[in-house]
């Protein structure tokens, strides 16, 4: 059997999102078939502009073939068209531009798709939002599998992608949330799909010590590992622990790993570390009471995976109803509201022991019973099989 | 089995042999619920103010000084307002604060979708007529159309008509060759046959 995995951008560098979830499925699922990355020659997720050489090349032992952008995005443009669906009443062409201009633009991606059809068995189609998902699965339905990878955004209430939902043979979702969500919003439940997810990949050596020797950190700490940004939540999150530490007599720094994208309050106990490699990351998670996760939007949370797999508790924000959904599945987490639910919850989790053990074991066992490289491996392959049972 | 976590002398009860994360959460709400919520910082300012407030002390058998002859004045004159004045110094003026600016924020957010409604309903009106001319155009072409298809109609039947008359002609003209033919036929033979006469 012959996979092609279609994804917007795909390289070693790029650490984060869909795209290193497909990388490890990628690379995971080279044991059991053929297969073949189609990509982008994208690298800044921005403005897609061209940077990987066209053509065919390996990566990490993967055939990957790119497809040159032949339109940048341009923001500011691309801004005024999402504010304009969004809160205007708008036609199904207008949709689509606005799908051309989220991009990334590679036509020839798709013509290849289409002229190449019998040389696949499946072309497994990752994030539903962009351009390469909408053409490549309405070229070849039959043979698409979509992993949607959605969030509670607005863009999924978009007609174009009610009809795209509808289309393929298969799902790979990522969690129950998102599931349902797809199908409240297109009623597909007569199509094939299951909540999957990924796997993590920890490293094999990692210690906390060594973390607390290197960043000079000393005493009890949480963490917040990932982007730092205001649609993470992040600038809440800043606001919240300020507050607390103001009413509260706890000595629990706030150490934040990632690049930053808004101004980090000047506060001696938030600690930013900058982005930092897996191996600091893992260790870092070691050493903490806690993760942070204060994201509004997320289709599946890995952080909030590798916590659990290191058994750390988690604190996540409600109105993400993913990460909700799986702290409540998982007994592994506290969620908040409000601050007033912050700082009860914070309160609890930094201050019992005992709850943050059982928490983490919790959430260990959660990681093992779901999203182990096996589980998510056997999940892929049954997929596949009932697929060939149908034809 | 059931243990308590005790922290702040309230007490959430947590079972660590089968952690209940929704039942922990259920009982943070409560314990929210039942807490007076205090948002700000304690102020130190409040003691005083509350002592300011307090009914006044009773007198002291000396004659009044005169700072406490212009505090109880001051007493007399805020006492209208001294209600006012220990809600405002209570924690819920905070609340009250933010829930004023959220219904701000909301009053500001359902004037704008307001606006937005009537620039739509003016948008739709103007679709609407859009409709309506296109549908008058349309209707319009339907008629021509159908003018057309009428005309087609007769002079395919004219045509028809045409046809079998051609046919009909065709017909005689074909029988009356065959009499050509037979006249020829026998003209010939009469030839032949005076030929013979003559020359025989």
């Amino acid at each position: 059997m012959k996979l092609a995995f279609v994804v917007q951008r795909y390289g070693l560098e790029i650490n984060g999102g869909a795209e290193l979830h497909c990388r490890w499925v990628v690379e995971r699922m080279k044991k059991f078939c053929d297969v073949e990355v189609l990509t982008t020659r994208a690298f800044d997720y921005i403005t897609w502009k061209n940077h990987y050489p066209e053509g065919e090349n390996m990566v990490n032992g993967i055939s990957v073939r790119r497809f040159p952008v032949i339109r940048s995005r341009d923001p500011e443009k691309f801004g005024r068209i999402q504010t304009h669906i969004e809160e205007n009443e708008h036609t199904f062409d207008e949709e689509l531009k606005w799908l051309e201009e989220e991009g990334p633009l590679a036509p020839a991606l798709i013509d290849y798709i289409k002229d190449h059809e019998n040389e696949y068995d499946y072309f497994i189609f990752f994030s539903y939002r962009y351009y390469h998902s909408y053409w490549g699965i309405k070229a070849l339905p039959h043979k698409s599998i979509l992993v949607p990878t959605a969030e509670h955004d607005s863009v999924i209430h978009l007609s174009l992608f009610k009809d795209l939902f509808r289309r393929p043979r298969a799902f790979i979702y990522n969690s129950e949330e998102e599931k349902n969500m797809i199908n409240a919003l297109s009623q597909n439940q007569d199509i094939l799909g299951d909540v999957v997810g990924v796997g993590t990949e920890i490293p094999d050596a990692f210690s906390s010590d060594d973390f607390r020797q290197k960043y000079g950190i000393d005493g009890d700490y949480v963490i917040y590992i990932g982007r730092i940004d205001e649609n993470k939540g992040c600038s809440q999150l800043f606001q919240f622990f300020q507050r607390f530490k103001q009413e509260e007599t706890t000595d629990a720094k706030l150490v934040l790993i990632g690049s930053s994208k808004l101004n980090i309050p000047a506060h001696p106990d938030i600690i930013h570390l900058g982005f930092l490699s897996e191996e600091d990351k893992f260790s870092g998670l070691a050493g903490a009471l806690m993760l942070m996760m204060p994201s509004f939007y997320e289709s599946l949370s890995m952080v909030t995976l590798e916590a659990w797999a290191l058994s750390k508790p988690v604190l996540a924000n409600a109105q993400c109803e993913v990460l909700k959904g799986q702290c409540m599945r998982s007994n592994a987490g506290l969620y908040y509201r409000d601050y007033f639910e912050f700082k009860e919850a914070f309160r609890l989790l930094l201050h019992t022991p005992q709850l943050r053990d059982v928490m983490g074991k919790n959430g260990k066992k959660f990681f093992q019973q779901h999203y182990t490289w096996d589980v998510i491996e056997n999940k892929y392959l049954s997929i596949l099989d009932q697929l060939e049972k149908e034809q | 089995m059931g243990e308590t976590s005790n922290i702040n002398s309230e007490k959430i009860k947590i079972d660590y042999e089968n952690v209940d994360v929704e039942d922990i959460m259920d009982q943070v709400r409560k314990r929210i619920a039942s807490q007076p919520r205090s948002p700000e910082p304690e102020s130190p300012v409040q003691p005083a103010h509350a002592s300011s407030l307090a009914p006044s002390p009773p007198q002291p058998e000396s004659p009044l000084s005169k700072k406490a002859k212009i505090k109880k004045v001051m007493l007399k004159l805020f006492k209208p307002i001294s209600p006012l004045i220990k809600f405002l110094i209570l924690p819920v003026h905070q609340e009250l604060k933010d829930t004023i600016q959220n219904l701000y924020a909301t009053n500001q957010r359902i004037g704008l979708l307001e606006r937005n409604v009537d620039e739509n309903f003016a948008h739709v009106r103007q679709k609407l007529e859009e409709v309506d001319q296109a549908t008058i155009r349309r209707l319009e072409e339907l008629n021509r159309v159908r003018e057309y298809t009428q005309l087609i109609h007769n002079l395919s039947h004219n045509i028809v008509v045409e046809l079998t008359k051609l046919k009909i002609e065709q017909e005689n003209l074909k029988l009356k060759t065959r009499i050509m033919e037979k006249d020829f036929e026998f003209l010939g033979k009469r030839e032949k046959t005076l030929e013979s006469k003559i020359f025989g």
